[in-house]
């Protein structure tokens, strides 16, 4: 039985890098359509694949050569989400802090030559690269890093990890095992999910248009998200005043089939209803949904058809809802945790973009995507953030902007 | 912590520390699963049918070092052997690290949160700390706990560079928030991840 959370973890700094870019200011103007956004590239020309699926690659992110590129990013994001924080190393020893890390790829070990060489030569005594995997592990690394003495874990749910990441730091907080965790959704582009994605039919050729009768599918992306999140009393104790709060989260699973949502959204809503009672609130309260919304025709199906039967229960239209999948790709583990940074900055922003790259809303939607942007009133406080994933898992998250 | 076991299962290995394939076979055809259900998910199934007193509310916690070997091995082999735009699409789909309990919420029914895990450092503590986390919101009264390994070469190789003899295993924990002391269910200290396994299903 789920019930309001006593208390609200509180939002004290976060970061995010994918191609909406590296800044609030950049996401923002990319947000308020005052710049384009990116066109995405063939994977064969960026990343080490043979698929020509276009995909949203971070030119701009250098990583070290002897470091995975999702450590590395997550490295890079995490230190300014601390310095946005107003946190140095020391002061993450003065309370209880973990880390959790959202991703899907670097958990994994996937050298694939390597996988090769050990396949012709089972004895083989190289053991570097299997050493190197078992010292990378994310959660594991950015705890030693910065001695951190909370609960760390890394969670692989697929492209809920992101979001689940959230979750899984609330309940920490919540459960009195940590004063302050460390979030993390990231992952990089590589072979594996774009050979994966291609052959599963779910890779659009073209720009994503999330929930437009012409879609053709997800055009895969990479990045990082931070959210740093705190008990309300260990803010206090430093003087910081939050600007945000995760006021509630809920996750669900359809049980329905390994890869496909359940088009009736039930699992979705059951997410979504479990958020609401954490939080307090009723969908009337939601000013807007920062949907999944990746542009394969099973999840807009899914998240319509969540979205109008909760307006449904409730006597109400659905709340304004659009993807941000068209200025990111679908950056998998990143997604959920990125999507709600996006989701804090339009609330801070009072603006939300109409659902990009969505012209002409399938009309067999049971709802449709926002049309036009959409200016909030100045009193807005309460936004919802939506995932979905392989192994039928749903997520959402309430974000709360503070007086 | 503050948990406690109220039933366990396990699909433990021959000696040989493999998972016996006629036994897992037999499960597929008596639990309804296809025969191409991978080794893992049929012995994380069997153990999950055979738990006493199952419930189909209970949020399912998952941890697993090395994931689903015989598919992420055969993904691998596709990658080596074939075009990138030939791979199985089942060996990918199936080799995510949330498949295994997805496929146990499909099975069971089991409308639920899932947390799926990975990592090498205390991977058991992990689990079950977030177990214990999860009871203490109070939204629930009962946390179905799954760890579960898969040997493969590359797994055998990453185990014993752990510290580990390579064995396969699952287990399934029902557990429950332990209310005015008593015994309470955790990991051991050494940490030996595997040597405690064998300890608790008697192995």
């Amino acid at each position: 039985m789920i019930h309001r959370t006593p208390f609200d973890p509180v939002v004290t700094g976060f970061a995010h890098l994918s191609c909406a870019g590296s800044t609030d200011a950049e996401a923002l103007t990319l947000f308020h359509g005052k710049r384009p956004p990116e066109t995405p590239r063939p994977a064969c020309n960026l990343i080490d694949s043979a698929i020509s699926d276009p995909v949203f690659y971070l030119d701009s992110f250098k990583n070290p050569p002897d470091e995975p590129r999702t450590l590395a990013m997550i490295r890079a994001v995490v230190a300014r989400a601390l310095d946005d924080a107003g946190l140095t190393t020391d002061m993450l020893r003065d309370f209880v802090t973990g880390c959790v890390v959202g991703t899907t790829i670097a958990h994994q070990f996937t050298d694939t030559a390597y996988y090769a060489r050990l396949r012709d030569n089972p004895d083989t005594d190289e053991n570097a690269p299997v050493d190197r995997f078992l010292n990378s592990n994310p959660a594991e690394a950015i705890a030693r890093e910065y001695g951190l003495t909370g609960p760390i874990h890394t969670v692989s749910n697929a492209c809920s990890s992101g979001a689940d990441a959230v979750s899984i730091a609330a309940l920490c907080l919540l459960s009195g095992q940590c004063e302050r965790m460390i979030v993390v959704g990231a992952d990089e582009l590589h072979r594996t999910p774009v050979a994966g994605f291609h052959v599963l039919g779910v890779t659009s050729p073209f720009p994503c248009r999330p929930f437009d009768s012409a879609r053709a599918g997800l055009n895969l992306g990479e990045g990082a998200g931070v959210v740093i999140l705190e008990t309300p009393e260990c803010a206090q104790k430093r003087n910081w005043k939050p600007e945000f709060s995760l006021r509630g989260f809920g996750m669900s699973c359809d049980a329905s089939h390994i890869t496909a949502p359940d088009v009736t959204g039930g699992g979705m809503k059951r997410a979504f209803r479990d958020a609401m009672t954490r939080a307090g609130l009723a969908l009337g309260d939601i000013a807007f949904i920062n949907a999944h919304g990746t542009g394969t025709v099973l999840n807009d199906q899914c998240e319509a058809a969540a979205f109008a039967g909760l307006a449904e229960e409730n006597g109400l239209t659905a709340p304004p809802f659009f993807s941000t999948k068209r200025f990111t790709g679908h950056t998998l583990g990143a997604a959920g945790t990125l999507e709600f940074i996006f989701t804090m900055l339009m609330l801070r922003d009072g603006f939300v973009p109409s659902s990009p790259g969505c012209k002409t809303p399938d009309p067999a939607l049971a709802c449709t995507p926002l049309a036009e942007q959409l200016n909030l009133p100045p009193e807005t406080r309460f936004a919802a953030s939506s995932s979905l994933a392989f192994g039928g898992t749903d997520t959402v998250l309430i974000a709360e902007r503070l007086g | 912590m503050a948990l406690r076991l109220t039933a366990s299962s396990f699909t433990l290995p021959r000696a040989d520390l493999r998972w016996d394939d006629d036994f897992l076979r037999a499960e597929r055809a008596r639990l309804g699963l296809g025969r191409r259900t991978d080794r893992m998910t049929a012995a994380v199934l069997s153990a999950l049918d055979r738990l006493e007193g199952r419930p189909d509310d209970a949020p399912l916690l998952f941890g697993s070092m090395l994931g689903v070997q015989s598919r992420i091995t055969a993904l691998q082999n596709d990658l080596i052997d074939f075009p990138e735009d030939q791979i199985g699409p089942v060996s990918f789909s199936c080799s995510v690290h949330n498949a295994v309990p997805g496929a146990a919420a499909i099975q069971f029914g089991m409308k639920v949160p899932i947390f799926s895990l990975a990592g090498f450092d205390c991977l058991p503590d992990r689990v079950l700390s977030l177990a214990d986390a999860v009871l203490s919101a109070g939204d629930t009264e009962q946390a179905l706990v799954i760890l579960t390994e898969e040997r493969s070469a590359f797994a055998d190789r990453a185990m014993r560079l752990h510290g580990l003899e390579p064995m396969e295993f699952a287990a399934v924990f029902l557990l429950e928030r332990a209310k005015d002391g008593g015994e309470t269910f955790c990991t051991p200290p050494e940490r030996d991840y595997f040597h405690w396994i064998r300890s608790v299903s008697g192995f």
